[in-house]
């Protein structure tokens, strides 16, 4: 009888450990790794926004934002939506054929944040036009993050004055 | 000669049982275990209620880890309404410094635009400071009415820090603006100003950011814990039915099968089959049971044999001794007759007187030897039927001849009713005729003067039947299987001082011998039916 009851018992713990196998193996190992990859997600949007304004490529621009982000742009002046972001782009000097600046963020001038699904994202914008090799403006991005279909997409951007000093 | 009779009547007996669930391997193994049938139950209730108890544990286990992770929901919703609200509120002052930014964003992408200078830019700097005013008390633990964790502490601290630098640049932009600055000084403390609420819009980002990462996680892990929590509780509980059910179907079979096999073996010795055994593996009571059944078998094995050739002894000693009887009373009855009929002298009167008491009592033990011998012969299985067809009308008028003088004589009226569906049947005429004459003679013999006697027969439901009614004095109910044994007479009989006790006996054997039954209708005072049957055309 005791074998038997050995048997059953065993057989029991066999099949409730392999219902719950593998609920325990998430670590802090993982979380940090899931943490650098997206810091990573996240400082491609400062690479891909100074390549977008370096080629004048506003489809790229607009692949950085999500389909409801806002964008203030100045004083009570704050767009909704990708359409309304695309026109400001379409219209700001950086688009205009006339201006082939090459733009980068300077290592120190960028500041990243993130906290599940949701970020931060600071840099700074620097224009520089090659043909003179001076520097043409400098600019801030002061952004939220979010991660919407799993991608890092920004959801709200103000432009800021450069703060930031080495 | 029960005995006897049973051997003759034993139907062939199942040797084995039929394979079932009592054989299967695991069932006998819970029989042989060495314990007692209501310790193997106890333990299997026991089993059973304990699996219960586990699934009902591991359901509040599930049921409180839910409630725990709602009460943390809970708290932080709390958290992150409060943390929301300093986030807005740093957004407000972010957007409000925003609109002072440097000419350089406006330069470079909205060349339209300019930054406000002035009395503008002034009330814009004054509206910062009063949401300013709202995050610094914000970030206190009385006011938030929660504990924060130590990271949100110190990010709670970060931004009372950043917001009392934040309101005192303010006020020196506003100082500014009213006195002699130089332009250079202004931008700088408007640079400062914005990198401040930057940063003060980041910490209060990240508070709630981390908040609803938290809440987020919260959920996902309600989500996994009820799928892994749902699927362990499903499995803990369909292992426990297939336990209890196993339980259940090896325990029942490992009492059925035992049960089975003896109540199997018990009806082979109840039909007279002592040659199988029950060979139980348990080694509980229904063991020990077994052990005593086979033992029973043995022992009645042994008493039957005994019984068997006792019964043999017997029979031979009977069948011996009536006939070594015979012979002399031959003798004593022979020489009786030649006396009688003065062969050799004449005889006074007295001496006739003797010699018919001789005669009479001769001829009473002829009969008893004879109906012994051939009793005994039935017994000793030494009776061989000349089975033929015969007439059952004849055989029935001839028994009637046979008795007909006494009953004239002793007033006695008797019939035999016509028989219009029974003639021919197959049988040994010799031994029907002895049945015949046997009830014919005890009817006349027992029915008083002015009675009658009636004979009838008749086919029914496949089998002839015989009846000889009489209306003589009646035989209990009591006595109505009694006086088919041997030497059994009932009251009347004794009275009358007159058969053998054997007469009725041996007309049982004869009758069974056929295949048929004879039994007695009867009540004291309405008189009796003698009825025996046979298989209509058969032996």
């Amino acid at each position: 009888m005791r074998t038997f009851f050995i048997a059953g018992t065993v057989a029991a713990l066999v099949v409730s450990l392999a219902a719950c196998g593998g609920s325990s193996t998430s670590s802090a190992s993982r979380q940090a790794e899931q943490r650098q990859a997206d810091l990573y997600a996240i400082d491609q949007i400062e690479k891909k926004w100074h390549r977008a304004t370096s080629r004048q490529d506003v489809d790229l621009m607009m692949s950085l934002w999500a389909p409801n982000a806002t964008f203030t742009v100045g004083p009570g002046q704050t767009l909704t939506g990708k359409q309304q972001i695309r026109s400001f782009w379409l219209d700001a000097k950086v688009f205009q054929p006339e201006n082939h600046w090459e733009s980068d963020t300077p290592a120190y001038k960028i500041r990243i944040t993130v906290n599940g699904d949701r970020g931060t994202l600071y840099f700074e914008c620097h224009y520089v036009d090659p043909k003179t090799a001076k520097l043409v403006a400098i600019t801030g991005a002061d952004q939220q993050v979010a991660r919407i279909n799993g991608h890092w997409l920004i959801t709200n951007n103000v432009g800021a004055s450069p703060t930031l000093s080495p | 000669m029960a005995e006897r009779r049973a051997t003759q009547q034993r139907a062939p007996v199942e040797k084995r049982r039929p394979l079932s669930w009592g054989d299967n391997p695991l069932v006998r193994a819970v029989g042989r275990l060495p314990a007692k049938v209501h310790t193997k139950l106890l333990v299997a209730f026991m089993g059973t209620a304990a699996l219960v108890v586990v699934v009902g544990l591991l359901g509040l286990r599930v049921l409180g880890q839910s409630n725990d992770r709602v009460g943390s929901l809970g708290a932080l919703q709390e958290r992150a309404s409060a943390y929301g609200k300093l986030q807005s509120d740093a957004f407000h002052v972010r957007l409000l410094l925003a609109e002072n930014v440097a000419g350089d964003f406006y330069r470079l992408n909205n060349p339209g635009l300019r930054p406000a200078t002035g009395r503008a830019a002034s009330a814009v700097e004054l509206a910062a400071a009063n949401a300013l005013a709202r995050i610094g008390p914000a970030t206190i633990v009385d006011r938030l009415g929660f504990s924060p964790s130590a990271e949100d502490e110190a990010l709670l601290r970060r931004i009372r820090t950043k917001s009392a630098r934040l309101s005192t640049v303010i006020r020196e932009i506003v100082v500014s603006n009213n006195g002699k600055a130089s332009v250079e000084d202004r931008l700088q403390l408007r640079h400062q100003a914005e990198q401040l609420a930057i940063d003060l819009n980041q910490f209060a980002d990240e508070l709630a950011n981390a908040t609803t990462a938290k809440t987020d996680a919260v959920i996902a892990e309600n989500a996994s814990s009820y799928v892994s929590s749902r699927n362990l509780f499903i499995s803990v509980a369909a292992g426990a039915i297939v336990m209890a059910l196993l339980l259940g179907f090896v325990l029942s079979w490992s009492l059925i099968g035992p049960i089975q096999q003896i109540n199997s073996r018990l009806a082979a010795i109840a039909s007279g089959d002592f040659s199988g055994r029950a060979d139980l593996p348990n080694r509980d009571e229904l063991g020990t049971l077994g052990v005593n059944v086979n033992r029973m078998n043995d022992e009645l094995r042994r008493l039957y044999r005994e019984l068997e050739t006792a019964s043999l002894h017997k029979s031979e000693f009977l069948a011996n001794m009536s006939h070594e009887l015979r012979t002399p009373l031959n003798a004593i009855l022979g020489f009786s007759q030649v006396l009688q009929e003065h062969l050799v002298g004449e005889l006074n009167e007295k001496q006739e007187e003797y010699l018919d008491d001789i005669l009479s009592s001769g001829n009473h033990l002829l009969s008893l030897i004879n109906d012994v011998l051939d009793l005994s012969k039935v017994e000793a299985g030494q009776v061989e039927l000349e089975v033929a067809p015969f007439s059952l009308r004849e055989a029935l008028e001839r028994g009637l001849v046979m008795v007909r003088e006494r009953a004239t004589k002793d007033g006695v009226r008797i019939a035999l009713a016509p028989l219009p569906d029974v003639d021919i049947v197959t049988g040994d005429e010799r031994r029907i005729r002895q049945v015949i004459f046997n009830l014919l003679s005890n009817a006349v013999k027992f029915t008083p003067a002015g009675g009658a006697v009636d004979v009838s027969a008749a086919q029914v439901d496949g089998v002839v039947r015989v009846s000889v009614a009489d209306s003589g004095p009646g035989i209990a109910a009591a006595d109505h299987d009694r006086i088919f044994e041997e030497f059994q007479q009932t009251e009347a009989g004794i009275e009358q001082r007159e058969g053998t006790g054997l007469g009725l006996a041996l007309s049982k054997r004869l009758v069974e011998l056929h295949g048929g039954r004879i039994w007695v209708d009867s009540e004291l005072g309405k008189g009796s039916t003698f009825v025996f049957t046979l298989p209509a055309g058969s032996s």
